[in-house]
C-alpha cells in the first residue's frame, strides 16, 4: 500500500498530462516499479501516462525506435544484440522485467542500473512531449516533459561493448563499463556502487595508454573502499572492462 | 475509480484506494496463495500471471489492472486434481516451508505457455526473480523440466 498517494489521473492528452504534472507533488506513471517500490512519502498524485505511450519497437536497417513503455523484457525478445544482453543484466528477475519500462529506466537515472549506463554511452535520442514534440539527446534531457520514444542509431548499438563486475552473476553490478564508438568518438561511461556515472568522450586515435590510464584515475574517484575491493583492485577492473569492452567493438 | 478485471476467471468490478497494490487487494479478498515477502519486488513470493505473463503484485498498482486477466495458483486446481506442475513441485520435492511455491509454479506456468520444453537456461531465467530460502533451485528446475 503506497498510503501517501490521494489522487490517481489519467489525463487523456499530453497537454493535460503536462498540466496535471504542475500540481505539487505529481509525479508521472509509467511501469511503476521503481516508483511503488520507494513509495515515496512525499508524492501524493500518480499522473498515469500509460495511455499516451505506446510499446512500439520498429527496426529499420539504420535505426531502432522504442515506445517508451516497451518493457525490458520486451527488449530482450526483440534480441537487439547488446542492448537485449544489457536488458537481462540490469534485471535478472523476468519477473520485474515484464513489468519494468525503458522510459522508466531513462526517468529513474538509476547509476546502479546497467541499462542506465549503457544508454549513458550510447546516448539515445528521445521524442519528448512537453507537450510539444521535440527531440534532443538523452544526456541532454532535463526531466522536464514525457519521453515518448528512444531512437537509436543501429551502428551505435553494433559498435558497443559492455562488462560488468558482481559477486554472483544475477547480484548487482558493483562496477561496469560501457564502450560505444561514434565514428571517429569512443564515448565511455563508468559505473556501479557510486552516486554518479562517469562518463568521458574522446577522439579514437586518442585512445592509448596515457589516456587509459587518466580515464582510469578520473573515474575511479567516484568508487569508494569497500567490501567489494580497494581502490587499486577497482582501477584493475576499470581497466580490464575498458579493455575488454573495446574488444566487443 | 472503478476499476474491471478478471481475476481466476470471474469477473470483477471493485472501486479502488488510490495507492493500493494488487497484492494487499488479493490477500484482502482472501488470495492467501500470494504471498507477502519483501513487499518491493525481490522475492517475487506475490507473483502473479497478468495477461499471462508472471509479475510482481507487490509493485502494481491496482488501476493498472484494469481490463486485464489475473490468475493466481487458486485457479489452477480444484482441489480433486492436481496441476501438472502442481504434481511435478511435489513429486521433485522442490516444495519446503511453501511460501515461495505458487510464485514459482507461476512463473514456471508463464515459461510453459510460452515455450513447451524450455532449455535449463530458460527454466533458470524464469525463476530468477523467485527466491526460496529452503531447498534451493535444483528441484523446482527439475520439477519444471519433467
Amino acid at each position: 500500500m503506497w498510503s501517501s498517494i490521494r489522487e490517481i489521473i489519467i489525463p487523456t492528452s499530453f497537454e493535460k498530462a503536462i498540466d496535471n504534472k504542475i500540481e505539487k507533488n505529481s509525479v508521472f506513471f509509467g511501469g511503476g516499479t521503481y516508483l511503488v517500490s520507494a513509495k515515496d512519502k512525499n508524492i501524493n498524485n500518480l499522473i498515469d501516462i500509460n495511455n499516451l505511450i505506446d510499446d512500439s519497437i520498429e527496426l529499420s536497417d539504420n535505426k531502432i525506435i522504442i515506445g517508451s513503455k516497451a518493457t525490458i523484457q520486451q527488449l530482450v525478445d526483440k534480441s537487439i544484440t547488446k542492448l537485449s544482453e544489457v536488458a537481462i543484466f540490469s534485471n535478472f528477475s523476468k519477473n520485474i522485467r515484464n513489468q519494468r519500462t525503458i522510459g522508466g529506466e531513462i526517468a529513474q537515472k538509476n547509476v546502479r542500473s546497467d541499462l542506465f549506463t549503457y544508454l549513458v554511452a550510447l546516448n539515445p535520442q528521445l521524442q519528448i512531449r512537453n507537450p510539444k514534440k521535440k527531440i534532443i539527446s538523452m544526456l541532454e534531457w532535463n526531466d522536464n516533459g514525457i519521453i515518448e520514444k528512444i531512437i537509436f542509431n543501429k551502428m551505435d548499438i553494433d559498435s558497443s561493448g559492455f562488462e560488468r563486475f558482481s559477486l554472483l552473476q544475477s547480484a548487482p553490478a558493483f562496477l561496469m563499463v560501457a564502450v560505444v564508438r561514434k565514428g571517429l568518438e569512443l564515448e565511455i561511461a563508468v559505473s556501479g556502487k557510486v552516486e554518479k556515472i562517469f562518463g568521458h568522450t574522446m577522439q579514437l586515435d586518442d585512445f592509448n595508454k596515457n589516456t587509459l590510464k587518466k580515464i582510469i584515475n578520473d573515474s575511479v574517484k567516484y568508487f569508494d573502499y569497500d567490501h567489494f575491493g580497494s581502490i587499486e583492485y577497482k582501477k584493475s577492473l576499470i581497466a580490464t572492462g575498458i579493455q575488454r569492452a573495446v574488444g566487443q567493438i | 475509480m472503478k476499476i474491471n478485471f478478471t481475476l481466476n476467471n470471474k469477473s470483477v468490478k471493485t472501486d479502488i484506494i488510490p495507492g493500493q497494490t494488487l497484492l494487499k487487494y488479493l490477500r484482502k479478498n482472501k488470495i492467501y496463495s500470494v504471498k507477502y515477502g519483501c513487499d518491493n519486488g525481490e522475492c517475487g513470493s506475490c507473483t502473479v500471471l497478468i495477461n499471462g505473463k508472471a509479475q510482481n503484485s507487490c509493485l502494481m498498482l491496482m488501476h493498472t489492472v484494469n481490463n486485464c486477466k489475473i490468475e493466481t495458483i487458486e485457479s489452477f486446481s480444484d482441489h480433486k486434481k492436481m496441476h501438472p506442475l502442481q504434481k511435478s513441485f511435489l513429486d521433485e520435492g522442490a516444495v519446503q516451508c511453501g511460501y515461495c511455491t505458487p510464485g514459482m509454479i507461476l512463473s514456471s506456468e508463464a515459461l510453459l505457455r510460452e515455450k513447451k520444453n524450455p532449455d535449463e537456461d530458460e527454466i533458470k531465467d524464469a525463476l530468477a526473480g523467485n527466491l526460496c530460502r529452503c531447498t534451493a533451485y535444483v528441484k523446482p528446475i527439475k520439477a519444471v523440466q519433467k
